[in-house]
C-alpha cells in the first residue's frame, strides 16, 4: 500500500488538491502520456490505412470484397473475431461497469462469451455451408424478399445503436487524452476507420482486426500485470486474469458486497434467478443474432476452420475479458482506499477512463500510453465490423434485389459506396449524440435477440418455419424490443418485465420470447413451408446431398420452443417480491444506471 | 431417419445446453448458497468457479464438440453419398427396365 501511496503522490498531488475543492476526482493525462499516446495512435492509424490499401490489391471479386475470398484461417479469424467482438465499451466500459455494478458484470460478460460459442453450434456451420455473405441474405433466401428487407432494417437499427456509441467513444478518447475538440477527434477517428474498411473490404478488415486484437491484448495485459505487481499481488500478477487473489481480503474488508452474486450496485439492487435468465436471453441470445459477428464465419475456408477460429476466440476473448476484471478490481480498490478515503469521488465520466488512470498512476509513460492505442484499436475494430455489415447488407443484399442483373464489379462498387456512406452517416449522427449511448450497446443485443436469433435458428433447424412466421416474429419482436426499452417494460399499463430498476437492460426476456412464440405459432397456423426448393436447401446446409422431407420437420422442437417461450413471457410479467420489497429503498433507475452520462 | 441425422440433432441440443449451463451457472448459487461462503486459491469460490467453468472448462468442452461434430459431418457425407448413389442406381435401373419407346409393338 505504501507503493500505491507513493505512486499516487507522484501522479496526483496537484490534481488531488484541485479536485478536493470540487469533491470530485479529475483525471488529467500528463504531457508525456499525451505525446506518446499521439505517437502510438498515429503509428497505429498509418498501419491500419496501409493494410487497407495493401488489401485492396487482393480484391478482385465480390467474394473477395465481402468475404475475404473465404481464406481467413483459424488463428487469424479467432483473433479477428476477438477484436470484432471486443469494442471500446469492453476495453474502457467494462472497467467502469465493474467499478459500479461489481459481480453483476461477471454475469453479463460470461453471457457474452456463451453467446459467442452458441453461434458456432446453432447457426455458423449451416450459414458457412450455405455460402453467401450475411445473415440477411440467408433470411432473404429462406423466407423471401420482404423478410430480407425487414432484416436489413433491423440490422441498420442495431448497427447504429452499436456504432454511435463506439464513434462517440473514439471522439471522447481523442478529446480527453490529446485535448482535441470532440468534433475533430470524432471526424478524424471516424474517417480513418471508414477509409480503411471501404478500400480494403473484408480482406483489409480481417487483417486489421487481427492486428487490433494483438494490440488490444498487449495494451491491457502489460499494464495490468504491472499495476497488480505494484499493488503487492506478487508473482501471480504475471497472469492478470487470476493475478489478484492476495488482494481480495483487502477488498472484502473495504467493500463486502464486491463479490456478492445476489445483489449489485454496492448491494442496493437484488439479483434473482429471473434476472440471470433475462441476462441469458438478452446477451447470449442477442450475440447469436448479431450480423457482424456471424459475418466472420463466412470468411473461413471450411466449416472446420470456422469452428477452430471459435476455439481461438474463446481463449483470446477470455484473456481480454478477465484482464479487464483485474484492472477493474484494482481500480475499485484504488478508489475506495485512496480517493474515497481522501474525500474524492469518481464521476461516471472518469470511471470510463479508469484503465488509463490506473496505468498513469502505476506504470511508466511508454506503457501507460498503450491503453490509449488499445482503446482506439478496440473501437475501430468494432466500427469496422459494423460498417462492413452495413456495406454488405446494402451493397450486396439490397442492391442485388434492386438490380438483379448487376455484374460482380458493380456489386463491389456498391459495397464500396455503401460502406463509405454508412461511415459518414454514423459520424454525422455521433456529432450530437443522445445520452443513452453505452446502454445502447446492450440495447442492440436485445434487438438482435428479438429479431434475428429466432428466425435464424428456426430457419436452420425447423423446415416448418415460413415467410409469414418469420415476418411476424421479426416485426413483433423488433417493435417490443424498442417499446419495452423506452417504457422500462411497461406496455399499455401492463408491466411485462418485472425485474426492478435495472430490468430495462434485459427486456429480451419478454420481447425475444414473444418473437420465438409468434414465429412458431404463425408458421404453424399458415401451414408451414411448402416450397420444396427451400426445404431441399435446409437439408443441404446441414451437409446432406440427398433430400428427405421428414428431416428437421418434427413437431416436438417447435412446440417445445413455443411452450418455453410462453412460460418465459408469463414469468417475466409476474411480480417479483425481491423488487417489490426493495422498491422503497432502492435508488431510482436514473441514479444507478452507470452508462447514462 | 438415419442415425447421423439423430446424432446431429442431439449433439446440437446437448452442446447448446452444456454451453448455456457452463456460461450461466449463477442460479446454482441460489440453490447452493454455501458455495459463496468459502474460497478457492484465494478467490471467493463462486467467483472463481464462475470464471473457471465459464472460460477454462468451456475450451476443452468446445474442443470435444469440434471432434464429435466433425465425425458426425463425415457420417452425414457418407450416408447421403450412399443415398444419392442408390437413387442414381434406382433411376438407372428403372430407365433400363422401361420398354423402349415404340418397342412394345
Amino acid at each position: 500500500m505504501k507503493r500505491l501511496l507513493l505512486a499516487l503522490g507522484l501522479m496526483a498531488t496537484p490534481l488531488a488538491a484541485q479536485a478536493a475543492e470540487m469533491g470530485t476526482y479529475v483525471f488529467e493525462p500528463d504531457s508525456m502520456l499525451s505525446t506518446l499516446g499521439i505517437v502510438y495512435t498515429f503509428a497505429m492509424v498509418f498501419l491500419f490505412l496501409y493494410v487497407g490499401w495493401w488489401s485492396k490489391r487482393r480484391t478482385s471479386s465480390s467474394e473477395d470484397y465481402f468475404a475475404a475470398g473465404r481464406k481467413v484461417g483459424g488463428l487469424s479469424n479467432g483473433l479477428a473475431m476477438t477484436s470484432n467482438y471486443m469494442s471500446l465499451a469492453t476495453f474502457l466500459g467494462f472497467t467502469a461497469l465493474l467499478w459500479k455494478l461489481q459481480y453483476f458484470l461477471v454475469a453479463i460478460v460470461l453471457s457474452f462469451l456463451g453467446g459467442f460459442v452458441m453461434i458456432s453450434i446453432a447457426i455458423a456451420p449451416s450459414l458457412r455451408r450455405w455460402g453467401k455473405f450475411t445473415s440477411m441474405q440467408f433470411i432473404g433466401e429462406r423466407y423471401g424478399q420482404t423478410a430480407k428487407v425487414i432484416a436489413v432494417m433491423c440490422m441498420i437499427l442495431l448497427a447504429q445503436l452499436y456504432l454511435i456509441g463506439q464513434m462517440k467513444g473514439v471522439g471522447n478518447v481523442f478529446q480527453v487524452m490529446f485535448h482535441w475538440d470532440y468534433t475533430t477527434g470524432l471526424i478524424v477517428g471516424g474517417l480513418v476507420v471508414t477509409t480503411y474498411v471501404t478500400i480494403g473490404g473484408m480482406y483489409g478488415l480481417s487483417y486489421n482486426q487481427t492486428l487490433q486484437a494483438i494490440i488490444m491484448g498487449i495494451a491491457l495485459f502489460v499494464p495490468a500485470a504491472i499495476i497488480l505487481w505494484k499493488l503487492g499481488a506478487g508473482w501471480a500478477s504475471v497472469f492478470p486474469p487470476f493475478g489478484y487473489a492476495s488482494l481480495i481480503p483487502e477488498m472484502v474488508q473495504a467493500l463486502p458486497s464486491y463479490f456478492d452474486p445476489f445483489s449489485t450496485v454496492n448491494g442496493t439492487i437484488p439479483l434473482t434467478p429471473k434476472f440471470y435468465t433475462a441476462i441469458m436471453l438478452s446477451i447470449a441470445f442477442g450475440t447469436i443474432g448479431l450480423p457482424h459477428i456471424a459475418m466472420r464465419y463466412f470468411t473461413a475456408p471450411s466449416v472446420r476452420d470456422a469452428k477452430e477460429s471459435t476455439l481461438w476466440g474463446i481463449l483470446f476473448i477470455g484473456i481480454v475479458f478477465f484482464t479487464t476484471f483485474a484492472i477493474g478490481f484494482a481500480a475499485k480498490l484504488y478508489t475506495i482506499n485512496e480517493l474515497n478515503a481522501n474525500g474524492l469521488a469518481i464521476a461516471p465520466k472518469e470511471a470510463d477512463l479508469l484503465v488509463v488512470v490506473m496505468s498513469q498512476a502505476f506504470t511508466p509513460s511508454w506503457i501507460a500510453a498503450l491503453p490509449v492505442a488499445g482503446a482506439l484499436a478496440a473501437g475501430m475494430s468494432t466500427i469496422g465490423g459494423l460498417l462492413m455489415v452495413i456495406g454488405t447488407g446494402l451493397g450486396s443484399d439490397i442492391y442485388s434485389m434492386v438490380v438483379p442483373n448487376a455484374t460482380d464489379n458493380k456489386k463491389v462498387k456498391a459495397g464500396f459506396f455503401f460502406t463509405a456512406f454508412g461511415g459518414l452517416v454514423t459520424i454525422v449522427l455521433a456529432l450530437n449524440p443522445p445520452d443513452f449511448l453505452l446502454t445502447s450497446v446492450i440495447w442492440a443485443f436485445v434487438v438482435a435477440s428479438s429479431t434475428f436469433t429466432p428466425v435464424l435458428i428456426l430457419g436452420i433447424w425447423w423446415k416448418g418455419a415460413n415467410k409469414a412466421g418469420a415476418i411476424a416474429g421479426m416485426v413483433v419482436g423488433g417493435a417490443l424490443s424498442i417499446v419495452l426499452w423506452w417504457t422500462k417494460g411497461d406496455l399499455f399499463g401492463l408491466q411485462l418485465v418485472n425485474l426492478g430498476p435495472l430490468g430495462y437492460l434485459v427486456t429480451a426476456i419478454f420481447s425475444a420470447s414473444t418473437a420465438w412464440f409468434v414465429t412458431v405459432v404463425v408458421s404453424m397456423l399458415t401451414g408451414g413451408e411448402k416450397d420444396e426448393k427451400i426445404l431441399r436447401e435446409v437439408d443441404r446446409i446441414h451437409g446432406w446431398k440427398d433430400y428427405h422431407p421428414q428431416r428437421y420437420n418434427g413437431k416436438l422442437f417447435p412446440l417445445g420452443v413455443a411452450a418455453i417461450a410462453l412460460a418465459l413471457m408469463v414469468w417475466s410479467a409476474m411480480p417479483d417480491p425481491a423488487y417489490q420489497q426493495k422498491a422503497e429503498v432502492s435508488p431510482p433507475a436514473t441514479q444507478v444506471t452507470v452508462a447514462k452520462k | 431417419m438415419s442415425k447421423a441425422y439423430k446424432k446431429e440433432c442431439w449433439l446440437a441440443l446437448v452442446a447448446f445446453g452444456i454451453v448455456t449451463l457452463l456460461t450461466h451457472i449463477f442460479p446454482m448459487y441460489f440453490l447452493f448458497p454455501e458455495l459463496t461462503t468459502f474460497t478457492i486459491l484465494g478467490f471467493p469460490a463462486h467467483y472463481f468457479l464462475t470464471l473457471i467453468i465459464g472460460w477454462l472448462v468451456l475450451m476443452p468442452v468446445y474442443w470435444i464438440y469440434i471432434q464429435v461434430s466433425e465425425k458426425i459431418d463425415d457420417e452425414i457425407r457418407e450416408t447421403s453419398a450412399r443415398a444419392v448413389e442408390l437413387e442414381e442406381m434406382k433411376a438407372y435401373a428403372e430407365k433400363n427396365a422401361a420398354p423402349a419407346p415404340g418397342g412394345a409393338e
